[in-house]
């Protein structure tokens, strides 16, 4: 049936928990682009052979015309399914942009297709020269925190690193109180978590 | 100025110090990893430091050298760059200036509930070490002095080598180093202390330091007790911490690590803090939205009740728990046919349904569990069960949950001591567990003590009915755990220690002369063995607590073999599997 696949692409993406993103369905896709390559074929042949056939017959040219037609429609279909696959995605990576400091994990970057790597790159290049320009972190959080202080557990060995004004040894399992602006990119990074209660 | 006697001052002392120290680095703490106290101890201590903005770190650790392998160079370099370490519920029995090797810039803060305290660490010259030992702790200990502490403290020198005291020989020296070292300051108060008839000053002061560590290990006030108490001086106490401060209490209790007078007294002390903070009040009233009012249960509270000493009963069944609980088991020998027996006709007599009470607790008849406590009262004392009840702490969560302080820490200790995870991994689980929204890892907690309790009734009874596997020394007897699949299980101090106190219940219902009991375990495979020497639940007036620590290191240094006596207690020992034997004579020859 004309449209399927392309109508899978986009429940795929429904799917998903929102703000994920799942593996770039390269197959799936080609597939859609295959079909609406043979749409154009299809197109293309009936639009000829009415133009033969001229507007004499008129029950030839009926049938002729509606293919042409669900041909048409098809296309357009499938066009829109995947405009709509590419800019969801295109969508979420923009927001890894802001969240995530340039370098993107590993487990997200496999899911990534070849070209929406190259627009992440570009869109977080852009993000910070942007911010360079005005000097303000604008990937900070908009709502100011309650206290300026955080008690975090530490999840992955980072070592022993500078924090704003002290050294501190953030070894596995270490439980910290800390300035929430120090924890915060590690916490982003999924190397601590936040302790409450 | 070493000892603290007041909580406020040594909270003073300690943030002031931090605060000094906070532009180059954190507060260090370092909990143990031994015991629920201690965790009990750190949150509340947490919170405080947290409200008061104080920047901390907190790395878990189960032996004296851990600590440098996170506090790094600074804590013993020459550097001046101050730093400040708080230890929670280890390390005032070793002289720590020396073992942990503390640097001159570095500050040592101790809440410990091990005793005795190191003299070293008591001494007004020591000033890196700070030891919070309130008076009222002396004063209530399990076991008296007889003496001034704070006195002898003073006269000690620092510079002498007396980790563990020993025979006289090395006196001569120490007695020339005492009078090049100190000046006048020292000298003066052996002096004052000389007055009750010994005329040498310097024999007195040995004869006394002898007696003061020949007394063996007990232990003063719960350190969540202490912490609690600063909580509620700052006004920062919430019933939280509250909550806290009840299970580290029951910790000791569990543990036999208290007299019973001595709990009674921190239940008193607990009970007029939770009467304060209106836990009374069963039922709030809440007002909805349309005005209409209706009575909900408090979101959470603490009550004190009655409560039977029978383990974990919310996640099991009342049969296994009567079955398996140590002070049960032990009276009625539930191992044996004829104590199944009795154990029937008990549930019988009361009325109860056999299937009924292996249901699982919680989801027993509420007519049981009404009657429960007339009949347990009325038909017990028959079987010789007559203290089966005990002041205990509950938290009441709305109607839907309830739980018991001692089944926390039954289910903490075991997360805590889980072959899974080790060290920190653990206690960061358990650190989770305590927290009243997990009770999800709580439970799992608990699911895992009921194993280990399984566990030593299997051991303890197969120990008991076996003929020559408790061998008996003139002063102690001792007991080889060898079975594979429980070693895993109670291969862990605290988890021995319960294995011995039910070996030690279960003999003195034999009729057996009391003796201390060392348990011996093998564990990571059979290469090495856990030693834990158990005294005995301490008495008031006894004049001895648990005195194996200075022979167990004698003794594992003499045969010359490796071991491992680095934990918080000194009773508790790591040796080479092989080592064994030659361990065991060397010690029947010391404690002859």
């Amino acid at each position: 049936m004309y449209g399927r696949k392309a109508c899978q692409l986009v429940k795929e993406l429904e799917n998903s928990e929102s703000g994920q993103l799942t593996g770039f369905n390269t197959d799936l896709f080609a597939q859609v682009i295959e079909q609406c390559d043979g749409h154009v074929n299809n197109l293309q042949a009936l639009l000829r052979k009415m133009q033969e056939v001229g507007s004499e017959n008129q029950t030839a040219k009926n049938a002729d015309h509606f293919g042409a037609l669900m041909h048409h429609l098809s296309l357009v279909r499938n066009k829109r399914c995947l405009m709509a696959y590419v800019y969801n995605r295109a969508e979420i990576v923009q927001t890894l942009g802001w969240t995530v400091d340039c370098v993107l994990p590993e487990e997200i970057e496999e899911k990534l297709s070849s070209s929406e790597r190259e627009y992440f790159k570009n869109h977080s290049a852009t993000l910070k020269s942007y911010m360079s320009d005005l000097d303000i972190d604008l990937a900070l959080d908009m709502v100011p925190p309650k206290d300026p202080y955080i008690k975090v557990r530490v999840l992955e060995e980072i070592g022993t690193v500078v924090l704003s004004d002290q050294l501190a040894n953030l070894a596995r399992h270490a439980i910290l109180f800390l300035r929430r602006t120090d924890a915060e990119q590690y916490i982003a990074q999924g190397k601590m978590e936040e302790l409450t209660g | 100025m070493v000892r603290e006697h007041s909580i406020e001052s040594f909270y003073g002392k300690l943030r002031e110090s931090a605060l000094a120290s906070a532009s180059n680095t954190p507060l260090l703490i370092f909990p143990s990893t031994s015991d629920v106290d201690s965790l009990c101890a750190l949150k509340i201590i947490g919170h405080v430091l947290e409200s008061d903005s104080v920047r901390y770190a907190c790395y878990p650790v189960s032996s004296f050298k851990e600590i440098h392998k996170y506090a790094g160079p600074s804590l013993s370099s020459l550097s001046d760059e101050p730093i400040t370490i708080l230890l929670i519920n280890w390390g005032c029995h070793r002289d720590l200036k020396k073992v942990l090797e503390i640097g001159p810039v570095a500050r040592v803060f101790v809440v410990d509930s091990h005793r005795p305290i190191h003299l070293h660490n008591l001494s007004h010259q020591n000033d890196r070490v700070v030891v919070l030992y309130t008076g009222d702790d002396e004063n209530q200990a399990d076991l008296s002095y007889d003496f001034d502490v704070s006195a002898l403290a003073a006269a000690s020198d620092l510079n002498s080598d007396d980790e563990i005291e020993e025979d006289d020989s090395d006196s001569e020296d120490e007695n020339e180093s005492d009078g090049d070292d100190d000046g006048g300051n020292g000298n003066r108060k052996k002096r004052r202390l000389s007055e009750d008839g010994e005329t040498d000053p310097l024999k007195l002061f040995r004869k006394l330091k002898k007696e003061y560590y020949h007394m063996g290990t007990f232990h003063g006030k719960p350190s969540g007790c202490l912490m609690y108490e600063l909580s509620h001086y700052l006004r920062k106490n919430t019933n939280e911490l509250l909550w806290l401060a009840c299970v580290s209490l029951t910790d000791q209790f569990v543990h036999e690590r208290l007299t019973n007078e001595r709990y009674q007294a921190g239940v008193m002390e607990l009970e007029q803090h939770i009467n304060s903070s209106g836990n009374l009040d069963t039922l709030t009233s809440v007002t909805l939205k349309d005005g209409t009012k209706i009575c909900a249960p408090d979101s959470s509270r603490i009550a004190y009740e009655d409560e039977p000493r029978l383990m974990l009963l919310q996640e099991w069944n009342l049969f296994d728990s009567m079955l398996c609980s140590s002070y049960m088991a032990t009276k009625l020998k539930t191992w044996s046919d004829n104590g199944t027996k009795k154990l029937m006709l008990l549930l019988a007599q009361m009325g109860f349904a056999l299937d009924e009470s292996k249901q699982k607790f919680r989801y027993m008849s509420v007519e049981i569990k009404r009657k429960m406590k007339d009949m347990f009262e009325h038909f017990l004392p028959d079987y010789g069960l007559n203290d089966f009840y005990y002041r205990g702490f509950l938290l009441l969560h709305g109607y839907s949950s309830k739980v018991s302080a001692a089944d926390v820490v039954y289910g903490v200790t075991a997360l805590l001591e889980s072959s899974q995870s080790t060290g920190s991994c653990a206690f960061g689980e358990a650190y989770d567990a305590l927290s009243l929204k997990k009770l999800e890892k709580l439970e799992m907690g608990m699911r895992h003590a009921i194993k280990i309790q399984r566990a030593i009734l299997r051991q303890g009874s197969t120990a008991i009915t076996r003929k020559g596997s408790i061998r008996s020394g003139s002063k102690f007897r001792w007991v080889k755990l060898e079975d594979s699949a429980d070693t895993k299980l109670l291969g862990f101090p605290q988890a021995l220690t319960k294995f011995g106190y039910f070996l030690m219940d279960a003999l003195r219902e034999k009729g057996a002369k009391m003796k201390p009991l060392i348990c011996v375990c093998y564990t990571q495979g059979r290469e090495k063995v856990l030693i834990v020497g158990v005294c005995g639940k301490p008495r008031l007036g006894a004049v001895q607590g648990n005195a194996f620590g200075i022979a167990f290191r004698n003794s594992a240094e003499e045969i010359g073999a490796e071991f491992f006596h680095e934990m918080f207690e000194s009773s508790w020992i790591v040796l080479e599997a092989v080592a064994v034997n030659s361990f065991m004579i060397r010690l029947t020859e010391k404690l002859m």
